[in-house]
This record gives structure tokens, sequence and C-alpha cells, in this order.
């Protein structure tokens, strides 16, 4: 299941991540927003046991990391890979172009 | 017979394209969906109060319950943008940026598109300050100073949104005044925190990893001057973005595709349905019945191909 951070985890659970991490930035009232979650828990059910980390934002209640790194449109997917984002998607993305680009990070 | 990798693709994923998916898999045709999203403009209504059966529902919901319905029955779905489509010895060629795929038959469902204000910046801005949809992306310029651009009630109703937010908003509009919404434009000029640009347009957007400013023209005098915001909200209207389809189908004066009454297009094998045709009137019901028309019509159209007589009815779950 994708893990729910917030402003105050962000630095520990993606920044500092040993892992590469996908942050699905999104909120309640989006809907493009609901028709990527169950893509992103998929993925995150894929991915368990492999070298990454799949994690999602609630903008609404966490402002601050959406503003730092220009979060624009939702929903925004974005590749943290050693505290830096690599990687940034606008929309719904299908899960196999996910996959390949999680692969490529890994 | 061909090997096509489906029976049917669906360009679309909203109340057509998931009502043709609906049908085509309940047919047993193997059915696959390629779409940006789902829902299309009825997933931006906050509230639909007139699909029958169902009294209130939001507009995403109701969307999101089509493709359940649909999946239910193997239709499957990729989120992705076509961006050609060819036939050749009775197999439809579907590419997208990530692949390409085959099919017997295909339906155009993919409805209407935003208009672009086509300027510079404004592709490079996408997603990083431009966009499309106050509904979607205006909570995210709370507090911030925005641009809105158009002549629709959607651009009144953007500028009002984001006023709310407390966002500091200029409007930007080609012509004096908004004479088909009279009483909601004396609603925008009313705000204290929205800015009237008329008679000008946006010839530019500029900024460096996020949008910075606007360049807007005065109509008239041609003067330029720049506005400072943090986002532009492109409310133009919506348009049918055909153009990928190339010589396919016939298109009418507003760039409608053709079709008959049994949603065929000039091409054998290819269907439309929904707001890519001429279809008048806008609404969820119409499209999904048109929607299920196109798939009955290409499943009809596959029966024959394959040399089987079309079965008269909708088929029982299980």
């Amino acid at each position: 299941m994708a893990v729910e951070v917030t402003d105050a985890s962000f630095d520990q659970d993606v920044l500092k991540s040993s892992t590469p991490v996908l942050v699905d930035f999104w909120a309640p009232w989006c809907g493009p927003c609901r028709v990527l979650g169950p893509i992103v828990e998929e993925l995150a059910k894929d991915n368990e046991g492999k070298a990454v980390k799949i994690v999602k934002m609630n903008i609404d209640e966490n402002p601050d990391v959406p503003s730092q790194y220009g979060v624009m449109s939702i929903p925004t997917l974005m590749i943290f890979k050693g505290g830096r984002p690599v990687d940034q998607m606008v929309g719904v993305q299908d899960k196999n172009v996910l996959q390949q680009k999680l692969n490529e990070v890994m | 017979m061909s090997d096509a990798q489906y029976d049917v693709i669906i360009v679309g994923g909203a109340a057509a394209g998931l009502t043709a998916a609906l049908y085509a898999s309940r047919r047993a045709l193997k059915t696959l969906v390629i779409t940006k999203s789902i829902g299309g403009q009825a997933a931006l209504t906050p509230s639909i109060e007139n699909y029958p059966g169902t009294q209130k529902i939001s507009g995403i919901d109701l969307m999101m319950q089509f493709q359940a319905h649909a999946a239910s029955y193997g239709a499957e779905f990729a989120y992705e943008t076509v961006t050609s489509l060819k036939k050749e010895n009775n197999v439809f060629t579907v590419a997208t940026h990530n692949a390409t795929r085959t099919a017997r038959a295909v339906i155009l469902a993919f409805g209407l598109t935003p208009r672009n204000l086509d300027v510079p910046g404004e592709i490079e801005f996408q997603g990083k300050g431009v966009t499309y949809c106050a509904t979607c992306d205006a909570p995210l310029y709370k507090n911030k100073t925005t641009v809105v651009v158009g002549s629709t009630y959607e651009a009144l109703d953007a500028a009002l949104l984001l006023a709310k937010l407390n966002s500091k908003v200029t409007l930007v509009h080609e012509k004096k005044d908004y004479p088909a919404y009279t009483n909601l434009f004396e609603q925008v000029k009313a705000s204290p925190l929205v800015t009237l640009a008329l008679e000008s347009r946006v010839t530019a957007v500029m900024g460096d990893t996020v949008v910075r400013k606007v360049e807007v023209e005065d109509v008239n005098t041609h003067e330029k001057r720049e506005v400072e915001c943090a986002g532009v909200f492109v409310e133009k209207g919506h348009k049918i973005d055909s153009s990928w389809v190339g010589d396919l189908v016939e298109l009418d004066k507003k760039r409608s595709i053709i079709v008959d009454p049994e949603n065929r297009t000039k091409t054998e094998g290819l269907f439309a349905a929904g707001d890519v045709t001429p279809l008048r009137d806008k609404q969820v019901v119409v499209s999904a019945g048109d929607g299920a028309k196109a798939a009955l019509s290409a499943y009809a159209y596959i029966q024959k191909q394959i040399g089987k007589p079309a079965v008269a009815v909708d088929w029982k779950h299980g």
C-alpha cells in the first residue's frame, strides 16, 4: 500500500530514503487524482519487497512540500532519488509507463 | 481473418467511450479503452442530477462507476495519448507515445479538448502554471496571483473561484464585456480581487522553472505590458482535436466527425460517438446512448467480417 507522507515526514521518508521514492501528490477534490489513485496502489503492490518506495501526499493537508517543489497542477507524480527529484509527470499515467520509469531508477 | 490484438479499440474514456466499452465487452469483444483520464467533461461536474436512475451524483463518481462497470466485463484500459490511426488490410493500427496496437474496429469517443492560447511559452509551462481546469487546479493558487483568459462562462467562473481563494486575479478578455453572461460578469466586476484587462489578449507566457508572468497586448493600440502571475488559467472553450485521425474521417464545419445514424464514419470499421460527432446535446445520457449504438454497430461489423450473424440482443451477465 502507498504510505501517506506529510510535510513533517517528507525529509525522513523521501529525501533521506536509501531507495528511490515515487510521490503521488493528490487532493480529495481532484477527479483525475481519483483515477490515478488505484493505479498507484497497484504499482505499490507490484513493487512490494523491491528497492523502491511508493508514497502519496495530500496537498490540502500538506501545502509546504508541493509549494517547494513547484507542484502547480494535480495529480503530479515525482520520483526522488538521493534526496533530489529526478522525474516529474502531470496527469493520469499508465501503470506500465510508471513501472518502466521505476525500473530505470531502481 | 486478421490477427488483430483487439476486436475493438475505443479512443476516449468518458460517457460515450465507457458505455461503448461496456457494450463491446458484454458482446465478448476483446476491448481496450485508450484514454488520457476518465470522465472527460462530465468528471468536472460537481453534481449530475439528470442521469436516469440516479438522483444526484458527482460527475467523477458517475464516470468511475461507468468505468468499473465496463471493466467488470473485461474491458481493458491504457492511460495514454493516441498519436496516429491507420487502416491496412482491414486492420487498424493505433499508435500512442508508448505503444502500437491493432484492432478490427475502432470507436472514436475522445470528446472535447480545451482550446489553447497558441502563444509562446504555453506548451513549455503546461503543468508548471498553465492550466485548463480551474475546478481541478484553483486550490493550488490560494493567496497567489493569477491570470484568467477567455470569453467563456468558465472564464468568469474561474475568476470568481480564484478570488474566493484570495487569489489576486487579472481577467483577460478580447471584447469589452460578456453579453451572454451579464449577471456573472457583474459579480466579477464587483470583486475587489479581480482586475479586468478587457479588449486585451495574452501574447506570451514567461517564467523560469514555473510561470512568472504573461505578456498582455491591448487589441486596439497593440501596446504590450507584463502582468506578474503564478498561474495562467486558459478558459477559451473547447474544440474537437481530430487532427491525428487524418483523412479516415470526414469533418463538418465545426470539425465534428460526420457519422451516419449507425455511428459509422466514412471508413469501414471506424465509428465515432459522443461529443466528437455533431451530436447537439452535451449530456451524459445522450453520449452514453451514442456510445452504446457505436459499440453495437462495431459488433455487427466484426460479426460480418468473421462471417457470423450478429446476435440481436445484449448478452446477460455470466
